[in-house]
């Protein structure tokens, strides 16, 4: 039902009514913003996401294809302006992705000692392109075949990266004692 | 030690993935081996942990602030259009031949007056903005934020419109050029230093993303030969920080460069 809503959505916005992109921006923003913050952890960061993908979408909604679903497609662009703003940043940084993500993760980002910023924190030591397909399927409940199409993976390799993302999430959140070894 | 089809059936046991076919199998690895039994117990138990962590609040603004952002679409009160009976008058031939004879450089003067907003009573504005001055042909605009100062310029150079920027800036900031496609289409982008710069051409829009100083000149060409005014932006960390509405009209003779 909900498909059939932001299709209309997306065909009334291509008219020319802007009330119906409002609409698809009050009912995205929050998982897109939620996306870019579990990629970032950095609420600054997952904001300039959140409007670049908007931004992005409401320029190329031409080119969206009826046939997915509205919020994979938008996830697509999250994705894409997630990992190009990692790069772009670590470009500028001039820090390598591996010396980055060890500053961030030995750098506290919460003094807030619960649950979830263990958990936040120890899937920024996933490597990006593990720790995203990790955010969609646990975080957005994608299925492996949506996973698929928005990063361009086949959907062996959606998997193949979740499951061993797993296996590594599982080791560092044992060491924090948040589960069992 | 299970084996990678082994841990795969029972991830996907976990995700409820499983065929028929697949969940028989597992149910008969599970009932023969307490190591599969283990893993997938700690495949739910990582979900249920993933699971708890509560999604975050998106700050109040997000929405206001998508769609100003958007092009062409949302209201942006710190422009002020001139009134039409203006326009009308600076589009009959006479008075246009007259303006070019009285001087290009009163003319830009007058139009940028009329075409600019008036950033200094924006709330949204951050920084200073200098005062326009003509040099016959060409029109500059001083950026003065706290981490990036410079110009933009607006020139017709050899039947193109041209904006150049020169800026010193020591963040990440992008300049967006926002234009009526139906009027002027981008030409061409030239970066007159290097500089670490990527440019984006959507239509009616040109981005140019600049980690650092920016030297670079974006041309465009006029569809029916007639000049369209071009918005220039600055967006620091997806904050608009800088507006201007750069128009053509001033340069009554065009110059040549070569």
């Amino acid at each position: 039902m909900k498909q059939e809503d932001d299709s209309v959505l997306v065909r009334q916005c291509l008219d020319g009514n802007q009330k119906a992109f409002e609409e698809l921006v009050e009912r995205y923003q929050r998982p897109v913003f939620n996306l870019a913050f579990r990629f970032t952890l950095d609420r600054e960061d997952a904001e300039d996401i959140a409007q670049s993908v908007f931004v992005k979408a409401y320029e190329k909604l031409k080119t969206f294809d009826p046939k997915y679903r509205f919020f994979s497609w938008l996830y697509k662009i999250a994705v894409n302006e997630s990992i190009n703003f990692l790069h772009r940043k670590r470009d500028f940084d001039r820090f390598d992705e591996s010396l980055h993500s060890q500053e961030r993760a030995d750098e506290p980002v919460y003094h807030d000692p619960s649950v979830s910023s263990t958990i936040d924190n120890a899937l920024l030591e996933l490597k990006p392109e593990f720790r995203i397909v990790v955010i969609l399927n646990h975080f957005q409940d994608l299925s492996y075949r949506e996973i698929g199409y928005i990063l361009n993976l086949r959907e062996n390799t959606v998997k193949s990266r979740l499951f061993s993302a797993r296996r590594k999430l599982k080791t560092l959140l044992a060491k924090k004692g948040i589960t069992h070894a | 030690m299970l084996d990678k089809r082994t841990y795969e059936l029972l991830n996907q046991e976990a995700d409820g993935a499983n065929t028929p076919r697949d969940g028989e199998r597992v149910k008969a690895i599970l009932e023969r081996s307490a190591e599969a039994r283990e893993v997938l117990a700690g495949i739910k138990e990582l979900s249920a942990a993933l699971k708890s962590v509560p999604d975050v609040d998106p700050p109040r603004s997000l929405k206001a602030r998508i769609l100003n952002s958007l092009p062409h679409a949302a209201p942006r009160p710190s422009i002020v259009r001139p009134p039409a009976w203006i326009q009308l008058l600076f589009q009959a031939p006479s008075v246009r031949l007259a303006t070019s004879f009285a001087g290009g450089a009163v003319a830009g003067i007058l139009l940028f007056a009329m075409f600019s907003d008036t950033p200094q009573n924006s709330s949204r504005f951050v920084g200073t903005i200098g005062n326009a001055s003509t040099t016959g042909a060409s029109v500059s605009v001083n950026v003065v934020l706290p981490l990036i100062q410079g110009t933009i310029t607006a020139e017709r150079v050899n039947g193109l419109l041209r904006t150049r920027g020169n800026f010193k800036a020591s963040e990440v900031f992008d300049l967006r050029l926002t234009f009526d496609q139906t009027r002027i289409e981008f030409e061409s982008f030239q970066a007159e230093r290097p500089s670490h710069a990527m440019m984006d051409v959507s239509p009616g829009v040109v981005r140019i993303s600049s980690d650092g100083d920016l030297v670079s000149s974006v041309s465009f060409r006029m569809i029916q030969g007639k000049p369209a005014p071009i918005r220039a932006e600055i967006y620091v960390r997806g904050e608009r920080r800088f507006e201007h509405i750069l128009t053509f009209d001033q340069s009554s003779q065009e110059s040549f460069d070569h």
